[in-house]
């Protein structure tokens, strides 16, 4: 979806008509479901805040002022999501489970999968091993490709401090790859 | 450089350092192995999860998305206000109160009811769904 594209997309959202959000939900569900991921630590919960975040972001599409890009955007709606999720009571936790992860790879060969999702569930359950704080600086840093400056501006703290937070998130990240297995070159 | 540059670390394997600090950090790199693998262990941690395939999202998104945003609500309202005036229009036909005035006046009612609760609805879902809410002014 160019940017063109995308504004005419939701410039006919925005007009009421729900079928030009389908390009964009398809456009950025991977993406997004990756980010809920890591947050989350749980691919249902991750589905469900995509799902919740894409609804809410086509019902707020008049805050979004004409020509800003949607993905940005919507990727901060989906953190606030995922942010109050972690923050709920009630909220069910774990790691993503085998099974999970088998239902939703399904298309893919049975020893690519095992291989991959031993190393993602190495991963998540490393991520998991992280502060809130930590998880969302990385998860902006290396899934969404912020800089130092934008992750600072997104959550409101000094670039100084992000860039200490981020050093230390990768060195907690490494630490708890490490523990739960993985060799230094493996890891590398 | 006296000591290891840590932190500064991540900063030059994500190129936020100034040119002077990353001349500084780079000659740092030359003799000790240590940071080296430290800078490469920091830029293999963000292709692991990039390349993190297993997730994968359940292709339902789009369906489950849009069968949210055209939820019939309105003509649920619609059709319950109707069997409401039918059955008070029924029970005023048996105690021989029906008039065309009272039909009129009770469908006026009945629909400025519901498009109250239809705003009161809608006003309450967007508030819930809002991912400012938390946010104080």
């Amino acid at each position: 979806v160019d940017t063109a594209r995308e504004k005419e997309l939701l410039s006919r959202c925005r007009a009421g008509r729900t079928e030009a959000y389908e390009p964009l939900v398809r456009f950025h569900q991977d993406h997004a479901f990756r980010i809920a991921t890591a947050l989350l630590g749980d691919a249902d919960e991750a589905a469900d805040a995509v799902q919740d975040a894409f609804v809410a972001a086509y019902r707020s599409l008049g805050k979004l002022s004409e020509g800003s890009p949607f993905g940005p955007w919507f990727r901060t709606i989906l953190r606030n999501d995922c942010r109050d999720r972690l923050r709920s009571p009630r909220r069910r936790s774990g790691p993503v489970t085998e099974e999970a992860l088998r239902t939703l790879g399904e298309n893919r060969g049975a020893s690519e999968l095992a291989e991959q999702n031993e190393l993602a569930g190495i991963i998540h359950s490393g991520l998991a091993a992280l502060s809130v704080g930590h998880r969302e600086i990385l998860v902006m840093k290396e899934l969404e490709g912020l800089n130092y400056a934008e992750i600072a501006a997104a959550t409101g703290i000094p670039a100084g401090t992000v860039a200490s937070r981020l050093h230390h998130a990768r060195m907690a990240l490494k630490k708890a790859l490490l523990d739960r297995g993985l060799t230094m070159e493996e890891v590398i | 450089m006296n000591g290891h540059p840590n932190e500064e670390l991540s900063a030059y394997a994500d190129g936020e350092l100034s040119p002077e600090a990353t001349r500084r950090v780079e000659a740092h790199l030359q003799h000790c192995t240590e940071c080296a693998r430290e800078v490469a262990i920091i830029r293999s941690i963000g292709g692991s999860m990039q390349k993190d395939h297993s997730s994968v999202h359940p292709r339902s998104t789009w369906e489950a998305v849009h069968r949210r945003l055209t939820k019939p609500v309105g003509w649920v309202l619609i059709a319950a206000g109707v069997l409401v005036w039918v059955a008070l229009a029924v029970v005023a036909w048996f105690r021989q109160a029906v008039t065309v005035e009272w039909l009129a006046g009770t469908a006026v009612a009945i629909g400025l009811l519901l498009l109250f609760i239809n705003i009161a609805h809608e006003q309450y879902r967007e508030w819930k769904e809002s991912p400012y809410k938390h946010i104080e002014r």
